[in-house]
This record gives C-alpha cells, sequence and structure tokens, in this order.
C-alpha cells in the first residue's frame, strides 16, 4: 500500500520503518531540515520538506496516490488540518492522526479523521489491563473501544457473592455472558449460583465499568 | 452579545476591548498569562488561561451558550481547528479566523470557516496606495459578502456613457470615481479616460 506519513520525528520514523519492513510503499512529510535528511538518508524512502497543512506541498508528495494517510506531528491542530486536507483534496483512502491531547480524540472523528490514535490513552488502557483493577479486568475491546469485555473475580465481600444470577441487577446495556467455575465455561442460567473464586464475563458498554465494579465487586 | 476571542495578542486584545466597551460580554482565552495581563484594567471581561482546541478550555470560555468565536492566535492552523471545534460541535452561530498566510486561505474556505487574512489585505492596500488605485475590499452585511471593483477607463470606454457599459452578472455599477471623488450611477455621465469605475458584486 501507498502510505503517507507526517512528521519524521522519532513516531514518524520508526512508523515509517516498521511499515517498511511490512513491505508498504512509505513517503515522508516534514518541516525541518534536518530531520529530513536523516529520514532520507537512513530509510532510503522519498522524503518532502515542507508544511503538510499546506495544499501544494500534498501535491508535490503526489497525495492522490495514497491509500493511507497517518500524521504523526507533535501539534493535534496540525495533524487535523493536514489529514483534512488530504481526505478533501486527494481523496486519500484512510486518514489516521496522532491524538497528543487524548480529549482531542472525539474531535478528530467529528471533524473527519478517520482514525484518532491518542498514545497517552493506549498506554493508560493497556495499563488497565494488565493490572488487576480491584478483580476487574478488561479483556478485549471492540467498536472502537466503544464496547468492552470485562473479567470479574468473585469474592466474599462481593454484593452478588451467593446470589442467584436471576437475582443480579445489571445495569443497562450490559450482557453477563459467561460464568467460569473451576475453569469450566458455564452458560449463566437462572439459578447458577456465583460462589468465591468464580469469575464472571461481562460485554458492556465501556462507560459502564463504574457500574459493573459497584454490582460485583462493591 | 457573548463574544469568545481565542489569542490575545495586539489584535485579540484590541479587539476585545472594543467589543468590552461596546457593551459586549467578552471571554477571551490565551496560553499565557502574560498576554492576558495586555487587556489592561480597563477590560470588563472575563479571561481564561488554556488552549483554544481543548473542549473544556472552551467550555470554561462558556461555549455552550456563545453568540460569536474569534480565533485570532498566531498559528493559523491552530485558528481553523478552534473554529471547527466552535462550528461542528458548539454550533456557535458566527465564527471568524485569522488566517496570516494566504496561500493557506485560499484553501480554508472549504473547511466552512470565514476567514480574515491581515496579510493579504496589507497587501492590496499597498498595491492600491503605491499605484494610486482605490483598492479592491470586502464589505460583510451579516452573511453576505459584498466585494467593491474598480477598473479604470481608460480607451475602452472613454467618452462612453454609463448606461453603455456592460456590467457582469451578479454585480451593480455604484459609480464612477472621478479626481478622487464618488459619483454615483448616473446614467448620462460621461467618462473620461482617468475615471474609475466603481461595481460591486455580492461574493
Amino acid at each position: 500500500m501507498n502510505i503517507m506519513i507526517v512528521g519524521g520525528g522519532k513516531v514518524g520514523y520508526y512508523l515509517a520503518k516498521t511499515l517498511l519492513s511490512f513491505g508498504h510503499k512509505v513517503s515522508v512529510i516534514e518541516l525541518k531540515r534536518e530531520t529530513c535528511q536523516k529520514v532520507a538518508d537512513e530509510l532510503n524512502i522519498p522524503v518532502f520538506m515542507g508544511d503538510a497543512t499546506k495544499y501544494d506541498i500534498l501535491k508535490n508528495g503526489d497525495a492522490g496516490k495514497t491509500d493511507i494517510f497517518i500524521a504523526v506531528t507533535g501539534q493535534d491542530e496540525d495533524n487535523l488540518i493536514s489529514c483534512q486536507l488530504a481526505k478533501n483534496n486527494f481523496r486519500v483512502g484512510k486518514t489516521i492522526a496522532r491524538v497528543n491531547n487524548p480529549k482531542n480524540a472525539n474531535v478528530f472523528i467529528k471533524l473527519g479523521v478517520d482514525i484518532p490514535v491518542s498514545s497517552t490513552t493506549v498506554i493508560a488502557d493497556l495499563i488497565e489491563q494488565e493490572v488487576d483493577y480491584a478483580g476487574m479486568k478488561t479483556l478485549t475491546s471492540i467498536k472502537n473501544d466503544r464496547i468492552v469485555v470485562t473479567e470479574i473475580q468473585i469474592r466474599k465481600s462481593s454484593p452478588v457473592y451467593n446470589k442467584k444470577v436471576m437475582d443480579i441487577r445489571m445495569p443497562k446495556d450490559c450482557l453477563l455472558v459467561s460464568v467460569i467455575k473451576n475453569d469450566e465455561v458455564l452458560k449463566p442460567g437462572n439459578h447458577l449460583v456465583l460462589m468465591e473464586g468464580d469469575s464472571v464475563i461481562v460485554v458492556s458498554d465501556s462507560d459502564n465499568k463504574k457500574h459493573l465494579k459497584e454490582l460485583f465487586v462493591g | 452579545m457573548q463574544i469568545i476571542i481565542a489569542g490575545c495578542g495586539k489584535v485579540g486584545a484590541q479587539f476585545a476591548r472594543i467589543m468590552s466597551e461596546e457593551g459586549h460580554e467578552i471571554v477571551v482565552i490565551d496560553s499565557s498569562a502574560e498576554n492576558l495581563r495586555q487587556l489592561g484594567p480597563g477590560f470588563h471581561g472575563v479571561t481564561v488561561l488554556g488552549i483554544p482546541i481543548d473542549e473544556d478550555v472552551l467550555k470554561q470560555a462558556g461555549i455552550e451558550s456563545a453568540d460569536g468565536f474569534a480565533a485570532v492566535t498566531p498559528n493559523d492552523n491552530l485558528n481553523m481547528m478552534a473554529c471547527q471545534i466552535a462550528k461542528e460541535i458548539f454550533h456557535v452561530p458566527r465564527i471568524f479566523a485569522r488566517v496570516q498566510d494566504p496561500v493557506k486561505e485560499q484553501v480554508f474556505y472549504q473547511f466552512g470557516v470565514h476567514t480574515v487574512c491581515p496579510t493579504e489585505m496589507a497587501v492590496q492596500e499597498f498595491r492600491a496606495l503605491m499605484m494610486g488605485e482605490c483598492s479592491l475590499r470586502t464589505v460583510y452585511l451579516d452573511n453576505t459578502g459584498i466585494d467593491f471593483i474598480y477598473e479604470r477607463v481608460r480607451e475602452k470606454w472613454t467618452g462612453k456613457l454609463m448606461r453603455d457599459i456592460a456590467v457582469p452578472k451578479d454585480a451593480h455599477l455604484l459609480g464612477v470615481m472621478k479626481d478622487g471623488n464618488l459619483v454615483f450611477f448616473n446614467p448620462s455621465q460621461k467618462l473620461a479616460f482617468d475615471d474609475e469605475l466603481v461595481f460591486v458584486k455580492k461574493i
């Protein structure tokens, strides 16, 4: 695939290197001369020096033939504008923008960026998945992180300990998918009783984590 | 009106003071406390310290109920992003961005944000002054932009009457500049070599 990367700093450089190793055709747009030099010399790929928020620079870089356009500079405003220009004027296939301020991820989606990537959020999520959050663990997330699959361990102190599944009032948009008892995967039938050491698997809206914690952990 | 001004440099500060004196509720956003101090004791509006592309900062500035938003920081891309947030997410009715780079301004219209390019305005003004001509100016009557277009009479129309001038579509012949004075349209006005016709055209 033809991939254009805006920003040749650390993120851009290693991204280009990684994508090259997958066999993609990569080019880079970068503002600083020395950085351009470095990327061009070390990776042996086309590097365009200039401001990627300018139409002419994108045109010179042949943005029209780009399948994936990735903006990874340290400035959110530059990443947004270059993605918008690439999308509106050169019909690039997909735009991906690095989000430096995690709060801008939603803004980027509303303003037309296909995939905003916030390294802060990615790292925070990874840490959260690793750390056993009071017996709650995020297994995976789908639908652009809006839906999460969570594993929760049942302890004696849990509000649902020794309760039947039918007596648990699940919050809205939360689904109890399975109960794991002694490594056995069980259907959460109405009369199944949750005991210490059981795990429940819940699929829910990502906003509902707090509710799940109150319900299952206490 | 409740107006938010992002950027408190020379333009932002002066704009904020004038609008505040006229009795509007002004909120100025800037990431530098020093810049905000420029407003001086005469300014009676509110200041918010922060960057204008942060939804929380904008909310703190009252963007959810703002009537107008002007982005006048020195960073063109920042201004465009802030204005797009104001427009698409908070639906502020009146939004303007200053864009210093004329090359960018020509492209940024596609984001549906009204831009003002001081560089282009100054260049046009200087050119006109240097050539002893009227400058091309755009005037906004609410949402309608009107261009003033000037054209010398020269050989083409010398001796003709104003009624003989073919007026371009969407335009009106306002009158003619004679020796530095405007004479309003008069069908039987005769045109001289150095006269300058003044057209107004809706953008």
